[in-house]
């Protein structure tokens, strides 16, 4: 895995996308493994029956996508001190969702100095779903 | 942004919730281990070396194998959970000890403040405190918010992470049919 320091980082660099398509086999393992069995999640016709067109997309699996953006971005050495989101509108499965970040500022005076991202999740129609931020401590380059 | 009424002067959040403002409760989460952790990678699609090569993960800052950080606040239930007959037909259950109004709740948001690293074999007690509860009138009916703060300890006592979450109810009042709600 490669590695980012902090020098190479500028306000407005942007980040990914991290293309995700969930499945229903994709949502259907992350229920298990959150052991979360809300049956908006996995059953269809019940998600239909409450109004959606498909089972929805749980809002921490989306959180999760977010997260693997700064994560992937920041390398081994970098540290996620924070990071946090909300979840506007739903996601499907079988939605194309566009995980993106952006550089929103950087903190050079913080020692290790810090990098603050805006996170967001798009669908294939542009609608924003999920928006968020993440807060990065980088390593000075050597 | 609509005014936040809180209790007593929210008609909508009950004695028993609104009692619950303030109050801490503490949980035994049990042991968090590296399937635990491959699982939950494999399951989000996030083929990270740091969650799945030992031998790599030693070579970084952080000396092994670590938990993403989602996984703590995703995770909805620990432990065995509720038994099949405790479950509502929809798939839900009582979710901790914390009691919400009646009505459909949906997730409003996540902060997460990670602090250490969760590794495999660490035990997590975690203790929930029920920040705030107020209501306000939306523009499709009242609404009623829940912000709970949870701070997650591993064996050694130490905080290795942080989350506020906000739960949003949309309750029943007598009468929504007419407003449309």
């Amino acid at each position: 895995m490669s590695q980012i320091y902090f020098e190479s980082v500028s306000k407005g660099d942007s980040i990914g996308p991290l293309v995700k398509q969930p499945t229903e086999i994709q949502l259907f393992r992350f229920a298990g493994v959150t052991w979360n069995a809300h049956r908006i999640h996995w059953d269809k016709e019940w998600a239909r029956e409450e109004g959606y067109p498909n089972v929805l997309v749980q809002a921490q699996l989306q959180g999760a996508f977010l997260a693997q953006v700064a994560t992937d971005w920041m390398g081994p050495e970098g540290v996620l001190k924070r990071l946090s989101w909300s979840n506007r509108r739903s996601a499907f499965a079988g939605d194309t969702l566009s995980c993106h970040a952006k550089v929103a500022g950087t903190r050079a005076e913080a020692e290790p100095p810090e990098v603050d991202l805006e996170l967001w999740e798009e669908n294939r129609r542009g609608e924003r779903l999920v928006e968020g931020a993440a807060t990065i401590a980088l390593p000075r380059r050597p | 942004m609509a005014e936040k009424l809180r209790p007593p002067h929210a008609d909508l959040i009950p004695d028993d919730v609104a009692a619950q403002l303030g109050s801490t409760f503490t949980q035994e989460l049990g042991e968090v281990s590296l399937r635990d952790i491959q699982r939950f990678a494999a399951a989000v699609g996030d083929t990270n070396l740091l969650y799945f090569d030992e031998e790599y993960a030693r070579t970084t800052r952080w000396g092994g194998i670590i938990a993403p950080p989602t996984m703590l606040t995703a995770t909805m239930v620990w432990g065995r959970g509720p038994l099949l007959t405790e479950m509502h037909p929809d798939g839900r259950s009582a979710d901790g000890p914390v009691r919400t109004p009646p009505g459909r709740m949906v997730g409003g948001g996540t902060e997460v403040e990670l602090i250490a690293a969760v590794r495999p074999g660490d035990s997590l007690t975690r203790t929930i405190l029920v920040k705030d509860i107020y209501q306000t009138e939306g523009r499709s009916g009242p609404l009623v918010f829940l912000v709970i703060e949870t701070t997650y300890r591993n064996q050694h006592g130490e905080e290795v992470l942080r989350s506020t979450s906000t739960a949003i109810n949309r309750p029943e009042r007598a009468g929504a049919e007419e407003k449309g709600v």
